[in-house]
C-alpha cells in the first residue's frame, strides 16, 4: 500500500513546491490533487501548467495518487439546473484529462446530492444517467471514476448494499467507489463497506470519526487517525481480506492551531501503523 | 412441479437419508447433512449456493451439533473409501453436555480433539480481529461467527486460525479425509461473502478425485 495526502492540507502560505517537499520529508509516496481547491490547480489551469506541476511532483520524488475535486458540491451531476449539471460534466471530464496528464488512473467525484427539494428517487435516476454517460469517457481514457461515499453530507447511497447495487446499475468497470472510511458515521461500519464493495474500490480516504456525537452546527465529527471510533484493526484486516493493496489517502481537516505541518507528519506515522498492521 | 434444482438437490440428499448406503461409484456429487434447526438450515442454504455439477465425493455436514456415533462411524468408512467429509460444527450454540458428547464422538471416531468453544467478545473482536485466517486451500480471511471452537492438532493439519488459535483442520483417512470447521462458513456463504465462496469452492475442488494427488502432496 502507498501513502498519499491531499494538497489541500498544505499549511496556509506554503507554496506548491514547498508543500510537496514537506510531504516527501514526512514519508508520503504521493499527493492527491484537488481541482478547484488551491490556486495552483483550478478549472482554468492549462495542460502546460499541469505538465509543469507534474514535473514539480516528480522532482519532489512523489507521484499523483488521484485527482479529486471540490466543485461537485456546487455543480453536481444530479442538479435539476441543466447548466449546473453541464458544469459538473465539464469539470469531471477535465479531471479525467488531468488524470492522464498526471499519469494516474483514478479520479474522485461526489455524485448525487439529496436535499429537501431534490428528492431521492429523482437524484438516483439523474446520477445514474450521468455516470452511464461519463463511463465511456473514463473507459477511453483508462481512468476510473471513484464515486465517494459522503453519506451524511449527501443523504445519498447510505448503505454498502445500496452503493453496491447503484454501481451494478451503472454497470461499468470504470466506475467504482472511492471509499472514505471516516464518512460512515453512525450508519454502519467501515470494514463492512470494504468487504461488500471490495473489488469496486478505486481508492481509499483515511480519517477517523467520532460516532454517537452527530454533527452540531460547525462542530466536526472528523478527527485524526486513531483518535476516533473507527475499528482500525478490522479496517486493516478487511483490506487484506478483499485484496486491496492500492493507495491510502489521508483526508484530514486541518486541526492543528500551532505547527500545522506537524499534522502531516503525525498522519504519516499513523498511516504507517495502519499499513504495517501494527495496531 | 419440482424445479430442476429441487430434483437435483433431492438426489444429493437421498443417499445420506438412506443410511449412507450409496457406494463411492454412485455418489457423483456432494451430499448435504443438516439438522432441523435454523442455524443448520441457514448453513445448508449457504452451502447449497455452491452445488454444481462436477463437485464430487464430498459430504457436507452443515452446522451440525448432534451427530450420533453410528453416523460418525459410517462417515469414517466413507472417508476411508475416498470421500471427503467437511464437518462444520455448530457446537458454539449448544449445551455443555451436548458439546461433551460431540467432542467425544469426534475424538473416538476421527481422533480429533476439540477444546471448549470461545465466545468472541466485542473486546476480543477489536483486539484479535473479526476474521478467521485460512491458509488452505488458499490464503483468505473470512468473517468469524460469534464463537470459535479451537482444535488441538498438528500445525501441518491446521487450515485456519483465529488469532493464534487453530480453529479448522484437515486429516486424511484412507483415500479420503475429514475437514473440521470450528468456525461456521455456511452462513457466510448465504451472506454472499466472496472469500467464503472462494474458500469452500476450492476446498471442494481440492478434495475431489481429480485433485486427489495434489491434495495428498499438500497434506504432506
Amino acid at each position: 500500500m502507498k501513502k498519499s495526502i491531499g494538497d489541500n492540507i498544505f499549511p496556509k502560505g506554503v507554496s506548491f513546491e514547498n508543500g510537496l517537499q514537506l510531504l516527501k520529508r514526512a514519508g508520503y509516496d504521493g499527493v492527491e490533487l484537488w481541482l478547484g481547491e488551491r490556486e495552483w490547480f483550478q478549472i482554468g489551469s492549462t495542460d502546460s501548467q499541469m505538465r509543469e506541476m507534474r514535473q514539480k511532483i516528480e522532482d519532489a520524488g512523489l507521484r499523483v495518487s488521484n485527482i479529486s475535486n471540490s466543485l461537485d458540491w456546487k455543480e453536481n451531476v444530479s442538479a435539476r439546473d441543466a447548466s449546473k449539471r453541464e458544469a459538473a460534466f465539464r469539470h469531471i471530464q477535465r479531471q479525467i484529462e488531468a488524470a492522464q496528464i498526471f499519469n494516474t488512473d483514478a479520479i474522485l467525484i461526489v455524485a448525487g446530492l439529496v436535499t429537501s427539494d431534490a428528492p431521492y428517487n429523482e437524484v438516483y435516476k439523474r446520477t445514474l444517467d450521468s455516470l452511464k454517460k461519463l463511463a465511456p469517457d473514463a473507459a477511453a481514457a483508462k481512468v476510473k471514476i471513484g464515486v465517494e461515499n459522503c453519506c451524511s453530507e449527501q443523504k445519498f447511497l447510505l448503505s454498502p448494499r445500496e452503493f453496491n447495487a447503484f454501481l451494478s446499475d451503472v454497470d461499468s468497470p470504470w466506475v467504482g467507489i472511492h471509499l472514505d472510511v471516516g464518512n460512515i458515521h453512525d450508519t454502519g461500519f467501515a470494514e463492512q463497506w470494504i468487504e461488500i464493495l471490495g473489488p469496486k474500490i478505486t481508492r481509499v480516504h483515511l480519517k477517523d470519526v467520532h460516532t454517537h456525537r452527530g454533527r452540531c452546527g460547525n462542530q466536526s465529527v472528523y478527527t485524526n487517525i486513531f483518535l476516533g471510533d473507527n475499528n482500525w484493526r478490522a479496517i486493516r484486516d478487511a483490506f487484506t481480506k478483499v485484496g486491496y493493496d492500492g493507495w491510502l489517502i489521508a483526508e484530514m481537516e486541518a486541526k492543528y492551531t500551532y505547527a500545522p505541518d506537524q499534522q502531516i507528519y503525525d498522519t504519516a506515522a499513523a498511516m504507517n501503523r495502519v499499513i504495517s498492521g501494527n495496531l | 412441479m419440482q424445479t430442476r434444482r429441487q430434483l437435483f438437490e433431492q438426489a444429493l440428499i437421498l443417499p445420506v437419508a438412506a443410511g449412507l448406503r450409496a457406494t463411492r461409484a454412485q455418489v457423483a456429487e456432494f451430499e448435504i447433512i443438516s439438522e432441523p434447526n435454523c442455524l443448520s438450515q441457514e448453513s445448508a442454504d449457504g452451502f447449497r449456493t455452491l452445488i454444481a455439477p462436477g463437485s464430487s465425493n464430498v459430504i457436507l455436514l452443515c452446522g451440525v451439533s448432534a451427530i450420533d456415533a453410528s453416523l460418525a462411524c459410517r462417515l469414517r468408512e466413507r472417508a476411508l473409501a475416498g470421500t471427503w467429509v467437511i464437518w462444520e460444527s455448530a457446537l458454539i450454540a449448544c449445551e455443555a453436555r451436548e458439546f461433551a458428547t460431540q467432542a467425544r464422538i469426534l475424538r473416538e471416531v476421527f481422533g480429533v480433539n476439540l477444546m471448549q468453544p470461545v465466545a468472541l467478545s466485542p473486546d476480543q473482536l477489536r483486539t484479535t480481529g473479526m476474521f478467521i485466517h485460512y491458509r488452505w486451500p488458499s490464503a483468505a480471511l473470512t468473517r468469524s461467527f460469534s464463537s470459535v471452537i479451537p482444535v488441538a492438532c498438528a500445525r501441518a493439519e491446521t487450515i485456519a486460525w483465529y488469532g493464534n488459535t487453530p480453529v479448522a483442520m484437515r486429516r486424511r483417512f484412507g483415500s479420503g479425509g475429514l475437514v473440521f470447521l470450528g468456525s461456521m462458513l455456511g452462513p457466510n456463504l448465504r451472506a454472499e461473502e466472496r472469500e467464503a465462496h472462494a474458500i469452500v469452492t476450492r476446498m471442494v475442488a481440492a478434495t475431489g478425485p481429480s485433485s486427489r494427488d495434489r491434495t495428498t502432496s499438500a497434506t504432506g
